[in-house]
């Protein structure tokens, strides 16, 4: 009998824990949206600041891009207020990486607080600010949705990668304040919408 | 089923526990032991962005899961170790052991990536975790081994960890952590699919393959080393025993000595009295020569057995002479026809113990199960070429051809004797230079045939009976 309850006990633990662990991440919003395959017109110039929001490498994902674009562009991972002189545009990459932000030696509140400078002085700037969002699968990734979320006061575009956790985040965004949003289907066809933000 | 774990004696527990809880934290902390190792991967990463190179992407991808194994493997041995040296061992099914192991080792996992922030993989983990119990079970329950164990787990682990890399596999919940979906981004954006798609299947294949191979050449080598060592205890075993009986048969001969020596002490006692009543008659003569006769035959006895090398120049029919006052010539069940050859060379034997040699192939021969009415024993002794063949003829029930060959191992036996008086009988011929040969036919009987070479043949040792002094 004892030995009944205690597999029932661990049992039930045990399925709770996978669930946990495995939790589903956010729904995926499957239903069939519509976005801009890019902007009909250009909305900021070059030189561009581009800038990581969460320090994941997908940062260095767009400055290749940037560079096969032959886009004017600054990379700087961890862009301060004071670098932004001079331009016209910032291109935050966001996606949360624990790794990345140990490896910069900086804490995630250290971060947020980056960029929540980093957005004022856009704004005093009157700066173009375009997000663009490729990672994000992981279930918990609390983190970047709340970056997502700062970021997403100020930006003037959205680009994202469709079928990921994040584009219904970037849906909602879009949604909420009128932000032209640009959901892309693979990775390397964010070109044409980031090119179609400066050309 | 799954066998069951051999509770095999536990020495030393609380090291292993110690241990066990020692590899735990390791495991728990291995994330900021190797953290560099860690920042390498992103700097891998960023460079194969910026080179274009996939062959970046799959030295991360081998670096990031040989981590990942590691720190699964550490915490895998770690709480089995605990679990195994605990009084969980004895007090829980095996089933109930499965059960604890898989809980607890996914719920460190989970507390590990939420106190390191280092996100884990928990398909592949799981998976991975399944298979190394199920082979923990069937490894350790016969090897007793955490060092096999080890060899095992960290290649199943191994294994699944390259399946976090393949973008096949992400619609799964494959590779859902910070770095492996990086990997799987670069190499979406790269056009390296394929590559990481097909060296994720390159390295789990083999890799789980020879975990399962692994396992079972470590299961058949202890199979094997336990038989080893059960056949050597046994024949140990067996050559004790055998030692033992031969020892026994030696004692029962020296019994059967002594009984003899009796006779002429009988004889000694007698004469003595008499002399002592025949004082004075003239009979003081003969009686001492007698006395002195029985002396010396009770010498040649003790001498005879106690150096068995010690050897007499004899005449064949002295040797039986003395044979056959030790038969049970009485018996009317048995017929004994005794013939003798006049013209036989001397043979150079110890008496006594040829006797008892040429006594056991008699004994063995009347106590054989016999179809007649009476059990017919014919002895002849004819000269051979360059010495005499004593030959023992009996109309027993014979002896299987697959027998023949056996009848001469200690112990082994068709009547349920001690299977020792043949054996024992061809050390004592063999001693004495001689041979000894049988054949035998079922229902019809056996022939013995001892073979002892003339003495004029032989070069004469200098060794004589010794007197008893």
């Amino acid at each position: 009998m004892k030995q009944m309850v205690f597999r029932t006990i661990l049992l039930t633990f045990l399925i709770i824990l996978l669930i946990i662990t495995n939790m589903p991440f956010k729904d995926k919003n499957d239903s069939v949206i519509f976005t801009l395959p890019g902007l009909p017109r250009p909305i900021a110039k070059t030189p561009v600041v581009i800038t990581s929001a969460g320090q994941s490498t997908d940062t260095y994902i767009i400055r290749d891009i940037s560079n096969q674009q032959m886009i004017r562009s600054f990379f700087m991972p961890q862009a301060r207020a004071a670098d932004l002189k001079d331009i016209d545009a910032i291109v935050f990459v966001v996606g949360y990486s624990s790794l990345g932000t140990k490896l910069q030696n900086i804490s995630y509140e250290e971060e947020k607080n980056r960029i929540e400078k980093l957005l004022e002085k856009s704004k005093n700037n009157g700066l173009m600010v375009l997000t663009i969002a490729i990672g994000g699968e992981h279930p918990h990734d609390n983190k970047t949705e709340e970056l997502l979320r700062l970021i997403g006061t100020q930006t003037d575009y959205f680009i994202g990668l469709r079928g990921s956790s994040n584009s219904s985040i970037l849906t909602e965004l879009a949604k909420e304040r009128n932000i032209p949003l640009t959901l892309v289907g693979g990775v390397k066809d964010i070109s044409e919408p980031f090119a179609s933000a400066f050309r | 089923m799954a066998s069951e774990i051999k509770m095999s004696k536990i020495k030393h527990p609380k090291i292993f526990l110690t241990t066990g809880i020692f590899l735990i934290g390791l495991g728990l902390l291995f994330p900021v032991f190797s953290q560099f190792v860690w920042f390498n991967i992103i700097r891998t990463l960023r460079e194969a962005i910026n080179t274009g190179d996939s062959g970046h992407l799959i030295l991360a991808s081998a670096t990031i899961n040989f981590l990942y194994a590691i720190q699964s493997t550490l915490i895998f041995m770690g709480t089995m170790l605990v679990i195994f040296h605990s009084k969980l061992r004895s007090s829980l099914k095996q089933f109930d052991i499965f059960l604890v192991s898989l809980t607890s080792i996914i719920f460190l996992h989970w507390t590990n990536s939420l106190i390191f922030e280092l996100p884990w993989e928990p398909i592949s983990t799981i998976l991975a975790l399944l298979i190394t119990l199920f082979l923990f079970e069937k490894l350790f329950g016969e090897t007793n081994s955490f060092i096999q164990v080890f060899i095992v787990s960290i290649q199943v682990f191994f294994a699944f960890h390259w399946l976090n890399i393949m973008p096949l596999f992400s619609s799964y919940r494959f590779g859902q952590s910070d770095l492996h979906y990086s990997i799987k981004i670069a190499g979406i954006y790269l056009n390296a699919v394929a590559v990481l798609n097909f060296t994720g299947f390159a390295f789990f294949l083999p890799f789980i393959i020879s975990a399962f191979i692994t396992a079972t050449l470590f299961i058949s080598y202890s199979r094997n080393i336990h038989m080893m060592r059960e056949n050597y205890e046994k024949e140990g075993e067996i050559r004790d025993m055998r030692m033992k009986a031969l020892e026994d048969r030696v004692y029962q001969e020296v019994k059967s000595l002594v009984h003899d020596l009796k006779t002429p002490l009988v004889t000694i006692r007698g004469l003595n009295s008499l002399m002592f009543s025949a004082n004075g008659q003239g009979k003081l003569e003969e009686y001492s020569e007698r006395i002195e006769n029985s002396v010396a035959k009770m010498s040649e006895m003790i001498s005879s057995f106690l150096y068995e090398s010690s050897r007499q120049k004899l005449k064949a029919s002295e040797l039986i002479s003395y044979i056959r006052a030790q038969l049970p010539l009485e018996d009317e069940r048995i017929r004994f026809v005794i013939s003798v050859d006049e013209e036989l060379p001397d043979i150079y034997v110890n008496k006594i113990r040829t006797a008892r040699a040429v006594i056991n192939i008699l004994e063995n021969a009347i106590i054989v199960p016999c179809r007649h009415s009476y059990k017919l024993i014919n002895v002849s002794v004819k000269p051979a070429e360059k010495g005499i063949e004593i030959i023992v003829q009996d109309n027993g029930i014979g002896i299987k051809e697959s027998d023949l060959q056996r009848i001469w191992e200690v112990g082994y036996s068709t009547n349920n004797t001690s299977g020792l008086g043949l054996p024992f009988a061809r050390n004592i011929i063999e001693d004495n230079e001689g041979t000894i040969d049988i054949k035998s036919r079922e229902n019809v009987g056996t022939t013995v045939t001892i073979f002892f070479p003339k003495a004029d043949s032989l070069k004469l040792q200098t060794i004589e009976s010794r007197e008893l002094r």
